[in-house]
């Protein structure tokens, strides 16, 4: 308990510098953002609706698939279960409260179950040298990010794929995992490539742009494609559903490659992109923020060509 | 390749002083000098890097581009897991006569397994290659013989001088005077952000005999004093 206490500590300390990067007035924005966010989750919850109790099942899940701590644990000779165990149980309380009000007593159970189960799930380092090393070989590989992207976080795409074709009978299930596996994939693009890398891929900054995203929309649609299909089958009626998450990926996508771009140094990792995307990608669930997202994505690809301009023609 | 009167500041320090150097076109140009003297600022400039410089970098006529060059740093990026192969076919987009496997039969690198896995002498190497499969007309070289082993010394050596005959630019740092006057065409000694002296393959023994002089002999008289008074 007092372990667990001292981590849950250590990543408050971690979200505390986090915010304080960003600064008051951007933390204000988000925290207005992100109150609007639950307001909607309430709702959802007074109309009966239990699809989202279904992603929030997910988060540990995602959350312990991008661990890199286990060894942190180890060295300080910690029961890692339990550690992971506590701080998933933490980071759930207000959703099981929300269960608990709401009378949602078999998610309750889910989402305690998957809190108790997750962290024995393996680690990274497991899944990156003896099961993922080659998940992503059938991929041309100028789509290194997707290659790098598959041995990482492979685990966690599979398992959100698969469940995505089993609970596809019910309704809305898709579209909640459809947006877990665009969050999963626009980790793919946290790691800024060397410079040589960036301009061997194009002549131009624009074009650079353009193939990436390109590459991402290809290579994503054609993944959930099948779940797509499966969801249209059995819900022909949600079709609007189906595409209003079609386009939200598609700016999420977008924007976790533009993100990157136009504060691109080499060998550089933008981890707050992660805070940022998920934020980004729940505007799309509150009608008034959907033009933020689309906005930002506009400012940043000209912020990329300014940014990149310096490897396509020279500053001097 | 022309420099003209170059001024770089980092971080409020001047690190190159209205600097002038000629660049042998075609040729290999070596750049000395000790630790902190601006090397690795003034292949930074010459790339483009800094932000609060003034000066010129011309190059055949025209201001001298990123996109002419090919820069392999001192310390080496890549991406974070892909394979050695992977990263090297990125160079065969652009560049269809880049042929990998037979570099690789000179460098004799892992290729199929992930780069972080790799020395730092074998990332140099790959960092090298990719360098080459660019094939830009200008390369900077910063202190691409540290941390390789001496087959791949003499093996970047031979390279260097096949990229010369290719008409390749290049411009390559070194602590180690040896490896410059057995490749170069030209060395020029950077001091306190300064060009000092500049010689051509014939005349190498002056800079040598200056570098002995302003270092060694220096350092010597140095080492002698704490010795001789303990």
């Amino acid at each position: 308990m007092k372990e667990s206490l001292f981590f849950l500590k250590l990543h408050s300390k971690r979200w505390y510098r986090f915010l304080g990067e960003l600064g008051p007035f951007r933390v204000f924005f988000l925290l207005v953002l992100f109150s609007l966010f639950l307001r909607f989750v309430w709702l959802q919850f007074v109309d009966g609706n239990g699809v989202l109790g279904l992603s929030f099942a997910l988060f540990p899940f995602v959350i312990q698939q991008g661990r890199k701590d286990h060894h942190l644990l180890q060295l300080a000779s910690l029961k890692s279960a339990m550690v992971y165990g506590f701080l998933y149980l933490v980071i759930s309380l207000p959703v099981m409260l929300m269960f608990l009000l709401f009378g949602h007593y078999y998610l309750l159970a889910a989402l305690l179950a998957v809190c108790a189960l997750v962290p024995f799930m393996p680690g990274k380092k497991i899944s990156i040298d003896h099961w993922f090393i080659n998940l992503g070989n059938f991929l041309p590989k100028e789509y290194f990010e997707w290659r790098s992207g598959l041995r990482q976080y492979g685990l966690a795409l599979i398992v959100l794929f698969i469940s995505g074709l089993a609970l596809s009978v019910f309704r809305g299930a898709v579209p909640v995992i459809i947006f877990f596996i665009t969050l999963n994939t626009a980790v793919f693009y946290l790691h800024a490539e060397s410079k040589e890398l960036l301009t061997a891929m194009s002549s131009s900054a624009k074009g650079l742009l353009f193939r990436k995203i390109k590459g991402f929309l290809l290579i994503f649609y054609l993944l959930i494609l099948p779940l797509v299909l499966l969801d249209l089958y059995f819900h022909p009626e949600l079709w609007p559903v189906i595409l209003y998450v079609i386009v939200v990926s598609f700016f999420a996508g977008t924007n976790a490659i533009l993100f990157k771009y136009a504060a691109y140094r080499q060998g550089e990792r933008f981890d707050n992109n992660i805070a940022i995307q998920s934020l980004m990608t729940a505007f799309f669930l509150l009608p008034v923020l959907f033009p933020v997202p689309i906005v930002m994505a506009i400012i940043n690809f000209k912020k990329s060509i300014k940014n990149l301009s310096l490897y396509f023609e020279n500053g001097n | 390749m022309e420099i003209k009167h170059l001024n770089v500041s980092y971080n409020k320090v001047q690190v190159l002083h209205d600097l002038d150097m000629y660049v042998q076109d075609e040729g290999i140009n070596g750049l000395v000098g000790m630790n902190g003297a601006g090397k690795t600022t003034l292949l930074n400039a010459i790339y483009g890097f800094k932000e609060k410089m003034s000066g010129e970098i011309n190059y055949k006529g025209g201001k001298l581009r990123a996109s002419q060059i090919g820069f392999l740093e001192a310390e080496n990026f890549f991406y974070n897991k892909i394979k050695g192969s992977e990263y090297l076919e990125i160079f065969r987009l652009n560049n269809k006569d880049f042929d990998i496997e037979a570099w690789n039969e000179v460098f004799e690198l892992p290729l199929d397994q992930l780069v972080d896995e790799y020395s730092t002498g074998m990332k140099k190497k790959l960092a090298l290659m990719g360098i080459i499969g660019l094939d830009r007309p200008v390369m900077l070289l910063d202190e691409p013989f540290n941390g390789v082993d001496l087959e791949s010394n003499e093996k970047i050596k031979i390279i260097m001088k096949k990229l010369k005959e290719r008409g390749k630019t290049i411009i390559v740092t070194s602590h180690i005077i040896e490896t410059l006057t057995t490749t170069c065409d030209r060395i020029s000694v950077l001091n306190n952000g300064k060009i000092e002296k500049t010689a051509t393959k014939l005349h190498f023994g002056e800079i040598e005999e200056y570098l002995h002089h302003s270092i060694t002999v220096g350092a010597q008289r140095k080492i002698d004093k704490i010795f001789d008074e303990n």
